[in-house]
């Protein structure tokens, strides 16, 4: 019970991490509920409504094959926050592990690991995961692949960076002195205290996975039709962009709608999690 | 700055170069589809499929197919693009250029703007004027950028109010009037997206070094507000937003390769997309490394702006 | 008596924050006349810098004057306009940070920021700007200063830093110069130029000064008056005579009994304060001190002490804010149990403990073009060829600056860095390299800063049964528990405390629990990795009594790393003096005090400030910087500062350690020669 009223208080004080946390479990809730929320079936085609205006009956319209835009946006919120929070799950624990290991091993181990990284870098995101969806083919499954490559050296470099930090504390030495394992010292001593920029990255990520997967479905290259996903939606929509302009603001509107939600949690989990506020919470 | 500093970051773009090209064409190499299958078609027989595999060096080890390919770029020669039937390199070059137009309009505009407009906003922190500037770069860096391209369209090239063409592409040389007007939407989201980024880092940086000791000290001696802020503050600021901008030369790339697309403009993006559908492997593999080699070069010469503005790294 | 320069007049700042309205600074009056030196000394959280930067009419985002007036020169800077402070900034006041690695822009040289100040205040040319800085870097002794002006910040040493932040404060012919605690990041041998330097700026210029610090010693050097502030408030002021020998109120003469000094009686514990400051969030009604106060009253805690005017011998007015100023105080501590027969004498062990034979350890750090150019490996020679032994029960100080490599000798025993070369034998057993649970379990360290040797997850119940349970000390939870609240007994914390995390507790507090964690498995041999010097002054007796309680219960050796030199004389039996990474004398206490000296130890004991008035010694300065450990002299590692006279040898041999009773000198100098030295401190000091 004190935990859920740290927790709240802690939250209140942080308007940000407060705002955002109640949006993003909004979406959460969306997304898990979505075929009960969805008033019509996303996929079925009525050729006779096609274009519909908003109305009762088809809240945001109809697309142009008579789909309800409504019920297409509620289920895209799963194919959104799937790939979004997959991606920075995968980045976090695989990104976290290489940068964690190569932090703590130093040496010439940990410059091999981190110029293999800065290497990967050096390639503009988007066009690596193109590259790697090109190969692969495009599917959703493929598109969770190609953006988590993608994304895992740059976690690896937070990771590494913030195990630095802790790495030269004393109590890891004390914990040497005392004849502890590494896996103790790594598991025990070392990631609760280097974790923390992982997940501020993590939630941060969520937001950047959105927008880059909603430009590959966009492309062509991310989901494929039927599917209902937000980027799809705008591409599809596109030859009718004066005709219907309405079909383009809605999906646009969700996905500016989940990433802010997602940076303002990020943002606000990181002035919580800044090491100078530590001891006040 | 030592020369051994800039040999050090020379020689680090070129591993990375050549790192890089193994990947692509390793990348390229296990696509699905047989290449000599993709250029004869479904219906060729096994002995013509098996004389062009012969013919382009298919059935060579990857290290000698490698060999060959990066050899012939060294040379100028980037081969055939298979689904037009024509040589690579002047495509490429003339897409690049094209490209180069939109990012360098895109990269002195939001120099000029972000800037100025981050260090305001940490100067008056929390102010009005702040929060407007922080919430509107929120939005900006939460719509991806194929979005607000096709929100501009609607806006700008629309039935209400059509300033602007929503696609296409004219020569500068042809008609300037006309050209500049065919890239200031595509440029106008460049810059709205990057804006955004660049600026929250600024200020973010200039709030920090605004706190610093250095800064403190300055203020201490009676230095005025002017040379605090301008003299002492702006270029430790401004130091970690070089490598930021340069970063952002890869991001600028990605939203290239969408807005192309957006305004179906013709750049190296838009060919990067289309080598991809048309599973055009040469043409892939000649845009994908032009791209990293301009991203490579542009950190490169990031690393080196950064060390003139260093005294620790100028002096080492 | 000189006109008032300065006047602080009734003055309370405050700071908002998340967790309340902190009181920094409560009314408080003071004033400081031209050409004087005043010295406000208070512990951390005191609100003395607050208190220093808001004379300067700056105060950070969150502060602000409550009420009073801050008058420089008749003049109220509260009320400044911003182009005002601008000029009486860069005209009449100047300031000395703390720290001077960061004060200064990295990205300008030293010549520019030197000029820029006056050249904006007092418009005047590039090149006379250029002419006055170097004249005034001349007038302070730099070496070299035309090289100097050219040079970025992080090409000088902290030491000459902090020169030139005075030259830079006396540009200007300022009339007063604010120094927030300029000698804490420094050295003693480099803190004693600068309090040179400073006596020499005041004996040619009629510059007022304001000092902030903690350390009693600079205080007795320097002050003309001094002011002592407590929670925020000022408790009593007088002429720094009068302070030292008549201190009136009870924080003060408890401050002035808690400091370790070189003088101090050895046959007594140090005298330690109890209690903690009081949050300055939500103070007491009354005196904030009546909570640590042995005579505070029932009016203490309920109304605010008045200024009482004290008679003074020299006539100085003595101001005390206390209800029972005057109030006899007893101080007296209980006698050291020493453990005679373990040590020294003719009963001494012939087994040590603990011996270290010709130790090195080398960092190398080779980049990756190095290594392919086939460059030779750049070393930092941090220890290189130290010996010694530790008697079982036995405390050794490792005394030096910083930088000479004392806290790699300690890693290195306890193998937490890998030797180059050499041998550690423990009980006769060599375990230079050797990882075992049994050799964890008997040697242990402590470390210096308590903030970072416990991990902030965890709460103490982890922290201290961890090892009881990796040792296999303890098994099931009710023995594990009882054993805990046995070592936060021994401790002397209180067992509440068992559930809490480390930041929850005091710097002290965590101190104890470190100690506690390291005696949990009762080892016998303690590394004391400069335990007492991130901790607060009042705090420091305490820990060392601590440890010397401990040493005597489990008959433990330490090897007592610190550079505070009183604090090593208090606790050490024998002392070995480092530097740069080699033993130029190990003896016992009372030999290393006395001649004969290594010529550094004798400039390094000359640097101590005691908080005596005068000081009983001649200090030696020491010319030059302490070259890079990665680089170091030939020969004789002293040599290039050293100020005795020099033969060829210093230059081309490395002089070995020689032997007299038990006392080793490593000098090329005769024995009888440093024999004849004069000792540095008086006999009445040392017995």
């Amino acid at each position: 019970m004190s935990c859920i009223r740290t927790v709240f208080s802690t939250l209140r004080r942080y308007p940000s991490a407060f705002v955002g946390s109640i949006l993003v479990s909004l979406l959460l809730i969306v997304a898990l509920f979505a075929p009960m929320i969805a008033p019509h079936d996303p996929l079925k085609l009525n050729p006779k409504e096609r274009f519909a205006p908003p109305s009762i009956e088809h809240v945001m319209g109809t697309d142009e094959y008579g789909r309800d835009m409504f019920s297409r946006i509620i289920l895209g919120t799963r194919t959104s926050l799937g790939i979004g929070l997959s991606v920075s799950v995968i980045c976090a624990v695989a990104g976290g592990l290489i940068g964690l290991t190569s932090g703590y091993l130093g040496g010439r181990a940990d410059e091999f690991i981190m110029r293999a990284m800065d290497i990967l870098m050096a390639f503009p995101g988007i066009l690596f995961a193109l590259l790697i969806l090109s190969m692969l083919g495009s599917s959703l499954v493929n598109v969770i692949v190609a953006i988590s490559i993608t994304g895992i050296p740059k976690t690896a470099r937070v990771a590494r960076s913030s195990c630095l930090n802790v790495r030269n504390e004393e109590f890891i030495e004390a914990a040497k002195a005392r004849g502890e394992r590494t896996w103790y010292i790594l598991l025990v001593e070392l990631l609760p205290n280097a974790v923390q920029p992982i997940i501020v990255e993590a939630s941060i990520k969520v937001g950047f996975v959105i927008l880059t997967a909603s430009s590959l479905s966009f492309l062509g290259l991310g989901t494929q039709p039927p599917t209902p996903d937000w980027g799809l939606i705008i591409g599809s929509a596109r030859e009718y962009i004066f005709e219907a302009p309405m079909l383009i603001v809605w999906p646009i509107l969700a996905i500016a709608f989940t990433t802010i939600s997602f940076n303002l949690l990020g943002d606000g989990l990181r002035d919580i999690l800044d090491p100078k506020e530590l001891g006040r919470v | 700055m030592s020369p051994v500093y800039i040999l050090k970051r020379f020689c680090f773009m070129l591993v990375t170069l050549f790192c890089i090209s193994i990947i692509i064409f390793a990348i390229t190499m296990v696509l699905p589809g047989n290449l000599a299958q993709v250029i004869l078609g479904e219906f060729a027989t096994d002995d013509a499929l098996r004389a062009l595999e012969d013919q382009m060096g298919l059935n060579l080890p990857f290290y000698e197919q490698y060999g060959k390919w990066i050899w012939g770029v060294l040379h100028g020669d980037f081969g055939h693009a298979l689904s037009m039937d024509q040589p690579i390199l002047p495509l490429l070059l003339f897409r690049l250029k094209n490209s180069a137009i939109l990012a360098a309009f895109s990269i002195v505009l939001v120099t000029i703007i972000a800037i100025p407009l981050g260090v305001f906003a940490a100067l008056h922190r929390n102010s009005a004027v702040d929060r407007i500037i922080q919430v509107s770069s929120y939005v900006g860096i939460s719509i991806p950028e194929f979005a607000t391209g096709s929100l501009l369209i609607i806006a700008f090239a629309g039935p209400v109010l059509n300033l602007f063409p929503s696609a296409g592409y004219v020569p500068f040389s042809e008609n300037f009037s006309e050209a500049l007007s065919h890239i200031v939407l595509p440029v106008m989201t460049l810059v709205i997206v990057l804006i955004a980024h660049i600026m929250r880092q600024t200020r973010s940086e200039m709030i920090h070094v605004m706190q610093s000791d250095y800064v403190r000290s300055a203020r201490l001696r009676g230095l005025s507000n002017r040379m605090v802020v301008f003299k002492h503050a702006l270029r430790n600021a401004l130091m970690p937003t070089i490598t930021v901008l340069a970063l952002d030369v890869g991001y600028l790339i990605g939203s290239v390769v969408v807005i192309e697309e957006v305004f179906a403009y013709p750049g190296i993006g838009r060919l990067i997309v289309y080598a991809v559908t048309s599973r055009d492997v040469p043409l892939l593999q000649a845009t994908v490394l032009t791209v990293a080699c301009v991203y490579c070069l542009v950190n490169f010469l990031a690393d080196l702006a950064y060390g003139l503005v260093n005294p620790r790294i100028r002096y080492q | 008596m000189a006109e008032p320069l300065l006047q602080i007049d009734d003055v309370s700042i405050s700071f908002k924050t998340v967790s309340g309205k902190v009181q920094a600074v409560r009314h408080v009056s003071l004033e400081v006349r031209r050409g004087e030196c005043y010295a406000l000394i208070g512990e951390s959280g005191s609100g003395k810098s607050t208190l220093a930067f808001a004379a300067m009419g700056y105060l950070p985002e969150n502060g602000s004057i409550e009420s009073g007036r801050i008058l420089f020169k008749g003049e109220d800077i509260t009320r400044y306009s911003h182009a005002q402070l601008e000029k009486l900034r860069g005209k009449h006041v100047g300031m000395v940070f703390q720290n001077p690695d960061t004060a200064a822009n990295p990205c300008y040289t030293i010549g520019e920021q030197l000029m820029e100040g006056i050249i904006y205040h007092e418009k005047i040319s590039r090149v006379e700007a250029e002419k006055r800085a170097l004249a005034m870097l001349e007038a302070i002794n730099i070496p070299d200063p035309k090289s100097i002006m050219q040079r970025y910040p992080h090409q000088i040493s902290g030491g000459q830093k902090q020169r030139i932040t005075i030259a830079q404060a006396l540009l200007s012919h300022p009339d007063l110069i604010i120094m927030d605690e300029p000698t804490t990041a420094l050295d003693v041998t480099t803190e004693i130029q600068f309090l040179r330097l400073l006596e020499e700026v005041r004996s040619r210029t009629n510059v007022a000064i304001l000092y902030i610090t903690h350390d009693m010693g600079i205080v007795a050097r320097l002050a003309d008056r001094v002011g002592v502030i407590y929670a925020g408030a000022l408790v009593e002021e007088g002429s720094r005579e009068t302070m030292f020998r008549h201190p009136a109120h009870p924080y003060t003469q408890g401050l002035m009994h808690s400091i370790s000094s070189i003088e101090a009686d050895r046959k007594h514990k140090g005298y330690s304060m109890p209690g903690l400051l009081p949050n300055l969030i939500s103070l007491p009604p009354g005196c904030a001190f009546a909570p640590r106060c042995s005579v505070a009253e029932d009016c203490c805690s309920s109304a605010l002490p008045a200024v009482q005017l004290i008679p003074s011998e020299d006539g100085v007015e003595h101001r005390v804010f206390c209800h029972r100023a005057g109030t006899p105080l007893s101080f007296a501590t209980d006698a050291v149990e020493e453990c005679v027969g373990r040590y020294g004498g003719e009963n001494q062990c012939s087994e040590p403990l603990l011996e270290v034979r010709n130790l090195k350890k080398y960092y190398e750090h080779s980049t990756f073009m190095d290594r392919m150019l086939r460059h030779k490996p750049r070393c930092v020679y941090a220890v290189d060829d130290v010996s010694f032994s530790i008697m079982p029960g036995e405390t050794l100080g490792v005394v030096g600056e910083s930088g000479c490599g004392k806290s790699t000798l300690g890693k290195a025993i306890l193998r937490l860095a890998e030797a180059t070369d050499g041998t550690v034998l423990y009980r006769g057993e060599d375990i230079t390299h050797k990882h075992s649970q049994s050799l964890c379990k008997s040697i242990q360290i402590i470390f210096q800063s308590p903030d970072s040797s416990l991990n902030p997850r965890h709460s103490l119940y982890t922290i201290l049964s961890r090892p009881l349970l990796l040792h296999g000390i303890a098994t099931d939870r009710a023995d594990l528990e009882k054993r805990c609240y046995r070592l936060l007994d021994m401790v002397s914390l209180p067992r509440t405390y068992l559930h809490r995390k480390p930041h929850q507790l005091s710097g002290g507090e965590k101190q104890r629990v470190a100690i506690a964690r390291a005696f949990a498995v009762h080892p016998s041999f303690v590394v004391c990795d400069e335990v007492t010097s991130a901790l607060d002054v009042s705090v420091q007796a305490s820990i060392i009594n601590l440890l010397r309680d401990l040493q005597r219960e489990f008959q433990t050796s330490y090897l007592f790393i610190s550079h505070d030199l009183s604090a090593v004389r208090e606790i050490s039996q024998r002392i070995a003096v480092m530097y740069l990474g080699r033993l130029v004398e190990v003896g016992s206490t009372d030999q290393v005090f006395r001649p004969p000296y290594h010529p550094y130890t004798k400039a390094l004991l000359s640097s101590i400030s005691l908080p005596c008035i005068p000081q009983p010694h001649k200090s030696i300065l020491l010319e030059g910087q302490i070259p890079s450990p990665a680089n170091p002299p030939s020969g004789c590692r002293f040599r290039t500062r050293c100020y005795r006279k020099q033969c060829e040898a210093c230059s081309t041999v490395t002089p070995d350690m020689v032997f007299r009773d038990g006392h080793g000198l490593a000098c090329h100098l005769d024995w009888s020669e440093l024999e004849a030295d004069t000792p540095v401190f008086p006999e009445s000091f040392l017995s």
